[in-house]
């Protein structure tokens, strides 16, 4: 049943609903957007990882001796170069740290993202996403089942890679 | 009703970017990782090729409409391998109709070392 004095208000109503609408459009695009963003940085690390662990490693103790061992800082530069490689235009303030624990480099990093839609409503304009990726030296195939690996004890080092 | 159309086609029209760029990157990624990873260079440069179409099948695209480029680097130790992938986005994309038209092309470069100390490749590292 429809009071009198209803009449007139679905005028206002429907533009409402649809400003609704747009407004979860525009969050649904800009969370794809930070996902996506997130997915890059992940990618990034990982082949910073992925480069730094054989990059890094000493050269002479492995031809000398077949010892691994990783040198800090070529592992330093090599994560720098590879992040550099990738030309994300999307990431930007990309803030990196490195973990070298005996065998293994563990890469992470944090990013801002520009929202799509969200630069329009102040607040919403950035994103900050992180993420982390850890590889591990080792002669010939890798094993299958590799296990959670360890923690580093070490405190994470600082990489300044984007100045100058 | 003028505004909720236009917002509608630049929701659509953004998403299409957007998934598309997924597609790319996964693409791109995938082809990187396969030519470092390859037995040999005679066959990086092709399997790279048919990881990166697989990717984009994986994602419903048409591998033939996309551009793959060897961006820089050779089949050597410590080499840079950049692969670039381009795919061209569709103007719009919508549930339940797919995607309409071809908008700008959306690209994803991705980047890795060829390893210092992998096999199968004569020398010795110089890059540690």
């Amino acid at each position: 049943m429809r009071m009198k004095g209803d009449r007139g208000s679905v005028l206002a109503l429907v533009p409402a609903g649809f400003l609704v609408l747009m407004l979860l459009a525009a969050i649904a695009v800009d969370s794809a957007v930070t996902y996506l963003g997130q997915e890059q940085l992940h990618d990034a690390l990982a082949a910073a990882a992925n480069d730094a662990v054989t990059a890094g490693l000493d050269s002479p103790s492995f031809y000398g001796s077949g010892t691994i061992k990783l040198d800090p800082v070529q592992v330093g530069r090599a994560v720098c170069l590879s992040v550099l490689a990738q030309n994300d235009t999307a990431l930007r303030q990309v803030h990196l740290w490195m973990y070298v624990h005996g065998d293994s480099v563990q890469v992470q990093g944090t990013a801002v993202i520009d929202g799509v839609f969200g630069r329009f409503i102040p607040g919403f304009a950035h994103r900050t996403v992180r993420a982390s990726a850890e590889a591990v030296v080792t002669e010939g195939p890798l094993a299958s089942t590799t296990g959670i690996l360890s923690p580093a004890a070490a405190p994470p080092t600082p990489l300044d890679c984007f100045s100058g | 009703m003028l505004l909720f159309v236009v917002g509608t086609l630049m929701v659509a029209n953004a998403w299409g970017v957007v998934d598309t760029k997924f597609a790319a990157v996964e693409a791109a990624k995938q082809a990187t990782r396969t030519y470092v990873e390859a037995p040999s260079g005679a066959v990086a440069g092709t399997e790279a090729q048919l990881a990166a179409d697989q990717a984009l099948a994986g994602y419903g695209r048409d591998p033939r409409r996309a551009g793959f480029t060897l961006q820089s680097g050779s089949f050597d130790r410590c080499q840079r391998i950049t692969i670039a992938v381009s795919y061209p986005a569709p103007l719009l994309e919508l549930p339940f109709i797919g995607r309409i038209g071809t908008g700008e092309a959306v690209r994803a470069d991705h980047s890795e070392l060829v390893d210092p100390y992998r096999s199968g490749i004569p020398g010795t590292s110089s890059c540690a």
